[in-house]
């Protein structure tokens, strides 16, 4: 652990963490405060967007009027035919095909609904909307008219944007570095790259004050397996699955990897969706019984997906990539930084939750939502390696990171935290 | 004096007959018909009671309720053309210069209907009278008949006990006519028949009757002459003499009509927008076919409406206000209903793209609603349900609440609409109170009724119905809900009245999924009768207005037949005994295409070819000329006289093939729906004639023609069985000898001993040629499919897979085999249902077996989803002889919560739970809500030896033998069993709980207690830490799809899931997985939260 950059850090995923759990409660209250803080967030942006003059209202203060100029702030519900739905699969469970489940459900038919406190209203924009690229769970303020078919004619639509941003004011140098995906059950394929990704870390390859300036190493998920195990559809609902043993040997190897990464830099290790952890977000970190090793090194911890962290001034938010992933299946967004650039633009980290992404029923707050706009935004075990510098309202500076699964190509993202400068790094030996 | 006679309430209206009467109702082809002869009743005396005051006019409020206005019409230059939808008769006063009498009042028929242009149409055919026949007796000549007529008319109208109408002429005409006998063989000479036109319909009964009973002529004696035709409902007399069929079009050309309007005289009677008076004789009833098949634009109103009830009693029209009622009108063929509304009391948020109207006051609230449907003037009234709940406690309530004019729903401006008992009788239904109210000129078609005619379901909730046909749950508020919701504020009202708008909108998707309007209408039009008589008649009606249509084209007529109960039998089908077992070889199967009605048709069995004993010597006929059929009756050759039942059949199944050939070329999706309807309701009209001759208490049975027609059906199936075994032998060079493994009724199985699907399709087709050869023309043997494997397990109870192709299934087709019954557990039919498909399409008996061992072994751990093991039944009555499990519940739930006990006529969902030894079954039912929330442990052997042993060992006897019961029930397998620990009842109160080990279940050590793990599992911490976590992972997961499902399916994200839809499968499932998701989080904390 000598001669890194010092670099001041403070773990802001309290609200993440569990301390209770009361699973009688339902998901209506995890919407209900998610309306009700975005729109305390976005009334003020909307007046400063639109003014006066357009009066914000309920549904059900237009009593069905038409014609009626307006801004309506409410959550967006999609229509989907194809959503996955428990009812269809118990139905579905004893004819012998079911259906295979879908990469991607979403379809031009489906239909954009939005909802207030305590109606709903279908949209229709046209082009501009881009529907397809909207998904359920999103708060926004959209202003238009209803017309006689029940529709409302979306004009202009507003976001959250995540917030103001703190300005960055980071030493020279510091850097960070991200990697997702170690997939420990296929780690033999790749153990070489790992190998040399250590000595990279510890600075071993003649790139010691490369090593120095790195401060701080984040492991974005699916670090023991990054793909389900294979349910075996039966009658009975319960269904106790003997945990392979192979997993309990893949978590004591990650152990003296992280313990041997840890000696050299601080490591912060996310839960997946794969990994041994809770289903639902936000993840639990990992209790401490499965790392013996590791967790004797103070350099090293498990956290929560998501993980807010603050670098010195550097705000860095990022998950596992299920928020990304969920929001493949349900739109139409063609690429992980797309998905990821829009849950910035909408100010929330995972709008599907709960609806298509598991998530604790919270009932007096929703820890989702991006009330500061990050600096580092990322997502962890995405198809391929993609970053840009996202320019938000006022020039909030956002550097957005989709990292790959290091089992599938070999590399970690290495994030300047002064610039915001972002490259890849890729460990792959070349086998003959 | 204006009586409604509607044709099926008849009996009922009746003044001094207040008792319900029975009526029957079996649809099955040949289970016999019971007594529909109540139903035939002719109608005799007038009700008085729906005479009073008249409805109030029409007001238009909304240009969309109302229908555009109807064209400027000239009687003397244009033709109004309409669809007739309903056809009634009343009695009014003669219109000058209409035929009939002169003298009032007379019967007068109404039909009404809707013109291609939407326009509503009420059409008065005056002139048609009333009449039946009665043999002429001997030296009766045409000068007698003025005597008849004079003798007659004074007895009838001295008869009456009273003549309020003043009713001066009962007999119109006594005149001889030529006519035969339909019942017998007679040769072609006609008899001598007294036809008797009478005034009024009730007359007919009154005439034949004094005619039977009291010495009318003093020279003749007409007690031994035979009455023909006269118990002919007045309605389909009509119907049958002017060519009109249900649901046709009517022409009526210029010149020939009268249009009503404001100052003509008559003054119009009803709320149609086109009045118009004809004479029976002078408008044209078109057939449809061609151009006349098509469908008006009919509206359909669909409604439902909720009361605010009180906790634990079933609404009472009298105590609890009806709250809210949701409209949707439908215009028939299109797919959006056009108007989409709610009726609310109080004050209720807007609900984009529907109308909401609120009103303060309950009265106010009835009052506009019926103006509604006065205004939209439906020609349809549906909804689920309705007749028996919807509809009676409106009129109910709006009487209770003195609701002035509430009650003119239907279209005659002077009459209300009341409620009548009805109870239906039915071997497959079993008794059925309903209530009946008529709408004149609207037919009440309530999707509830359609449903249990025309398909066996496990439940016929709405829920469920939507379920099954839709694939969508529907969210259900409990009724201790619904109250609740109406007195918050606007909000929850506009919560209720989505969820009343979707029950108003389920029943019309519903009938456009079944098609059921278009089916109805194809069946009307078939067999003649008025739409709304298939839903409250039998099946008699149908054959009975054919026969009639055909007789009177013939001359002849039918004699009038009292039932004299007997209990004559005849022989039913035949069955050849199945060799049972498991046919993993192709199994073809050859089908008799429609075998009753070709056996008639081939046979020319008919009332009018039947020879009664005797006459065969006395006609003189030859051997030549008649046949004996297999149940030793003889008959005429059709060289001698073709029967009118095969002439019927013969253009049933003429224009069922016309149907056929129409529908492969037509193109367009509604005129598809028409004839696809068209050609199954000729299929299943075609088959009920048979029935109808067999009906021991109908109209006119005759067990010779029904005796004879499974005699000969016996001899065919064993010709079959013969000629096939005969000729496909080794001997003849076929591959094996061929087997007839089973027969029955109208098919035949055979084992060709081939191995291939084509071989044995390529035989299949073969041995029909052959055998249809040796049977008289139509009757046709085809072969129709191969079952490949195929599981044979009793008589009617069998499984394949069905092959109409070699290159893919069509279907897994099951017999008999519990699937569907409504008296099982779902366990049941889903445990059967993946055998079969493992047996079948898999053809993995092994894994089946493994499978039902392992479903076992599940149920033995407790493993089950409780929706699995949920039985339901209805409280029907609460005082039930024998102590039934579901009543006894009721009362336990009662004890515990009355606002959420099930109530009568609720169904009781249960489940059976352990308890001490001989502790009776009715005893061990148990409220599943209540065993999941105290883990009551189940009774695994209950639902192992009393539901699933059974069928199990049913299907896999013909594959395991004998040791079928010992693999299956007592394998391995059913060694471990977990025995929950209740919280509730019994030992639970002595128990205390102790800490112990999550790894090993031992007790924990001193100092361990508050720990997960004991000393020696200690080391394996990581490894059990993640298995408690994986469990909990599942839980999760299941937790979040199936709280989000209902979010989904209530339809909104931010209020609260209150469903309680016991029928859907998440309903248990979300409430279980609440508690598993807790236990387990309790578990995985013990090991620490994870914290850094």
């Amino acid at each position: 652990m000598a001669n890194r950059l010092s670099c001041a850090y403070e773990n802001l995923s309290s609200s993440y963490l569990l301390t209770t759990t009361d699973y009688q409660k339902q998901f209506c209250h995890l919407y209900t405060h998610r309306l009700a803080e975005m729109t305390r967030l976005l009334t003020p942006l909307a007046l400063k967007e639109w003014g006066t003059q357009v009066p914000i209202m309920k549904l059900c203060e237009l009593r069905g009027e038409q014609n009626v100029q307006c801004i309506i702030i409410g959550t967006i519900y999609k229509h989907q035919a194809h959503k996955p739905s428990i009812l269809r699969d118990i139905s579905e469970e004893n004819q012998l095909a079911p259906q295979p489940q879908r990469q991607n459900y979403s379809e031009p038919e489906d239909k954009l609904i939005l909802e207030d406190e305590l109606q709903r209203v279908r949209l229709q924009g046209g082009e501009f909307l881009e529907s397809h690229k909207l998904a359920t769970g999103i708060v926004c303020a959209v202003k238009g008219d209803t017309d006689s078919e029940g529709f409302f004619n979306v004009e202009k639509i507003l976001f959250l944007e995540s917030g103001p941003q703190k300005p960055l004011t980071v030493k020279l140098n510091s850097k960070l570095i991200l990697i997702s995906g170690l997939d420990q059950l296929q780690s033999h394929n790749f153990v070489d790259a790992l190998n040399m990704f250590q000595y990279w870390l510890s600075g071993c390859f003649d790139n010691k004050s490369e090593a120095q300036s790195q401060v701080r190493l984040i492991v974005a998920g699916n670090s023991v397996r990054s793909s389900a195990m294979a349910h075996v559809p039966t009658l009975q609902v319960a269904r106790h699955q003997a945990n392979a043993n192979d997993t309990v040997q893949a978590i004591s190897q990650l152990d003296s990897w992280f313990a041997s990464w840890a000696k050299a830099i601080h490591v912060d290790v996310m839960p997946g969706a794969y990994d041994p952890a809770n289903f639902m977000l936000p993840q639990q970190p990992f209790h401490k019984c499965m790392f013996p090793l590791a967790a004797q090194l103070s350099s090293f911890q498990s956290v929560t997906n998501p993980y807010i962290c603050r670098l010195d001034s550097a705000l860095v938010v990022g998950t596992a990539g299920q928020n990304i992933a969920d929001l493949l299946r349900s739109t139409a967004l063609d690429s992980s930084l797309e998905a990821l650039r829009c849950t910035l633009k909408w100010g929330h980290v995972a709008p599907t939750a709960p609806d298509t992404l598991a998530c604790y029923p919270y009932i007096s707050s929703d820890p989702f939502i991006m009330k500061e706009c990050p600096h580092v935004y990322f997502a962890g075990n995405c198809e391929k390696f993609e970053t840009d510098l996202h320019v938000g309202s006022g020039g909030k500076r956002t550097r957005l990171v989709c990292l790959p699964s290091f089992s599938k190509t070999q590399s970690v993202a290495v994030i300047d935290l002064a610039t915001l400068d972002c490259r890849q790094i890729k460990f792959s030996v070349e086998t003959e | 004096m204006d009586a409604k006679r509607k044709f099926n309430g008849n009996g009922m209206a009746n003044g001094h007959s207040k008792k319900p009467r029975t009526y029957d109702d079996d649809d099955d082809m040949g289970g016999g018909f019971e007594s529909e002869l109540a139903a035939f009743e002719a109608m005799d005396d007038l009700d008085q009671t729906q005479l009073l005051g008249e409805g109030p006019e029409i007001q238009q409020t909304s240009e969309r309720w109302s229908r555009a206005p109807p064209p400027q019409l000239n009687p003397a230059e244009d033709r109004l053309i309409f669809q007739q939808l309903d056809v009634e008769n009343y009695l009014g006063q003669p219109l000058p210069g209409m035929p009939g009498a002169q003298l009032g009042p007379v019967p007068v028929v109404r039909m009404f209907g809707v013109t291609m242009e939407g326009n509503s149409v009420c059409c008065h055919v005056h002139g048609f009278c009333p009449y039946f026949y009665i043999v002429a007796p001997s030296n009766f000549e045409e000068r007698h008949c003025a005597e008849l007529h004079e003798a007659l008319g004074k007895k009838v109208i001295a008869d009456m006990r009273s003549n309020k109408d003043n009713v001066q002429e009962a007999v119109l005409a006594v005149e001889l006519v030529q006519r035969q006998n339909m019942h017998g063989y007679q040769g072609d000479a006609k008899q001598t028949y007294i036809k008797i036109t009478v005034t009024l319909p009730r007359f007919v009964a009154a005439a034949s009757r004094l005619l039977k009973t009291t010495i009318i002529m003093s020279s003749f004696d007409f007690q031994d002459c035979r009455a023909f035709e006269n118990n002919i409902d007045f309605d389909i007399r009509f119907m049958v003499d002017t060519q009109v069929v249900g649901c046709n079009w009517i022409e009526l050309p210029p010149g020939v009509w009268r249009l009503r309007g404001r100052n003509s005289k008559p003054a119009p009677e009803s709320r149609c927008q086109l009045e118009v008076d004809v004479a029976y004789d002078q408008f044209i009833s078109h057939e449809p076919e061609g151009e006349w098949s098509k469908v008006a634009p009919l509206r359909i109103l669909s409604f439902d409406i909720e009361c605010a009830g009180r906790k634990g009693i079933f609404p009472e029209a009298k105590v609890d206000p009806v709250i809210q009622i949701a409209n949707m009108v439908i215009r028939q063929g299109e797919t959006e209903p056009f108007i989409r509304n709610v009726f609310t009391l109080k004050e209720c948020a807007p609900i984009i793209g529907s109308q909401v109207l609120c009103f303060a006051q309950e009265t106010q609230l009835l009052d506009k609603w019926a103006a509604f449907v006065r205004e939209v003037d439906p020609d349809i009234l549906t909804g689920y349900n309705i007749n028996n709940f919807d509809v009676p406690y409106l009129l109910n309530r709006a009487a209770h609440l003195k609701v002035k004019n509430f009650e003119y729903l239907g279209r005659i401006k002077n009459i209300r609409s009341v409620i009548k008992e009805q109870v239906l009788q039915s071997k497959q239904m079993g008794r059925r109170e309903n209530q009946y109210v008529n709408f004149e000129g609207r037919v009440p078609f309530d999707l509830f009724f359609v449903l249990l005619r025309d398909y066996k379901l496990r439940s016929y909730t709405l829920n469920a119905v939507s379920y099954h046909f839709l694939q969508e749950q529907k969210e259900d508020v409990h009724h201790s809900i619904i109250t609740d919701l109406q007195n918050g504020d606007e909000q929850t009202r506009r919560r209720l009245a989505m969820y009343c708008l979707k029950d108003a909108y389920l029943p019309l998707r519903l009938l456009g999924k079944l098609m059921a309007i278009v089916n109805y209408m194809e069946m009307a039009r078939v067999t003649g009768v008025p739409l709304e008589s298939l839903l409250t008649r039998g099946q008699q009606i149908k054959v009975l207005s054919q026969l009639l249509r055909k007789a009177k084209t013939r001359g002849f007529i039918m004699p009038s037949y009292t039932s004299s109960g007997s209990d004559e039998q005849y022989e039913g089908a035949t069955v050849i005994e199945p060799k049972r077992g498991y046919y993993a070889d192709p199994i073809s199967t050859l089908d008799f295409a429609s075998l009753y009605p070709s056996i008639m048709m081939a046979h020319n069995l008919c009332y009018t070819t039947l020879l009664l004993p005797g006459a065969k010597d006395k006609l003189g006929l030859t051997d030549d000329q008649v046949e004996r059929t297999p149940a030793n009756n003889l008959f005429v050759k059709a060289e001698l006289r073709r029967g009118l039942l095969p002439e019927i059949l013969e253009s049933l199944l003429a224009a069922r093939k016309r149907a056929k050939n129409d529908l492969k070329v037509e193109q367009d999706p509604f005129k598809r729906q028409v004839l696809d309807g068209r050609q199954l309701a000729l299929k299943i009209s075609a088959n009920s004639v048979y029935g109808f001759t067999g009906a021991q208490v109908g109209k006119l049975p005759c067990l010779e023609i029904s005796g004879s027609v499974t005699a000969y059906g016996r001899t065919m199936i064993e010709l079959t069985k013969n000629e096939v075994e005969s000729h496909y032998t080794r001997a003849n060079g076929y591959e094996n000898d061929a087997f007839v493994i089973y027969g029955d009724t109208d098919s035949v199985m055979v084992n060709f001993g081939v191995k291939t699907l084509e071989r044995s399709m390529e035989l299949g087709r073969e041995a029909a040629d052959l055998v249809s050869s040796k049977f008289v023309r139509p009757i046709k043997l085809e072969f129709e499919k191969v079952y490949y494997p195929y599981l044979l397990i009793n008589k009617k109870r069998y499984a394949g897979l069905y092959f109409t192709k070699p290159d893919k299934y069509d279907k897994m087709d099951c017999k008999g085999i519990e699937t569907v019954r409504r008296d099982n557990s779902p366990l049941v039919a889903n445990l059967m249902n993946s055998c079969l498909q493992k047996l079948l399409i898999e053809r993995d008996p092994d894994g089946a077996v493994d499978y039902a061992k392992q479903v076992i072994a599940d149920l033995l751990c407790n493993r089950i989803d409780i929706s699995q093991l949920v039985i339901t039944k209805e409280l029907a009555k609460t005082d039930y002889a024998a102590k039934q499990a579901h009543v006894e519940l009721a009362a336990k739930m009662k004890k515990r919560d009355a606002g959420t006990a099930p109530k009568l006529g609720d169904r009781v969902p249960y489940v059976i739970c352990a308890a001490a030894k001989n502790t009776p079954a009715y005893q061990k039912a148990e409220d599943p809500l209540y065993v999941l929330e105290n883990s009551v442990p189940i009774d695994a052997n209950y639902y192992l030896e009393q539901q699933l042993s059974k069928p199990l060992l049913r299907i896999f006897e013909p594959i395991l033998g004998d040791k079928a019961e010992s693999v299956l029930l007592k394998g391995e397998h059913t060694r471990t069993r977990t025995v929950v620990t209740s919280k509730v009842g019994g030992l639970a109160g002595f128990m205390t709980k102790k800490a112990s080990c999550i790894g090993c279940k031992s007790l924990m050590p001193k100092g361990y207690e508050d720990r997960a793990l004991c000393p020696h599992c200690e080391p394996k911490m990581s490894e059990l830490y993640q298995k408690e976590l994986a469990a909990k992972q599942g839980l999760e997961e299941t937790f979040s799809r199936l709280w989000t499902e209902c979010q989904r399916c209530q339809g909104s994200l931010h209020e609260e899931v209150i469903c309680s839809n016991r029928d859907c499968p998440i309903f248990y499932m979300r409430q279980k997985v609440r508690m598993d998701l807790s236990t387990q989080q309790g578990r995985v904390q013990r090991f620490g939260l994870p914290e850094w």
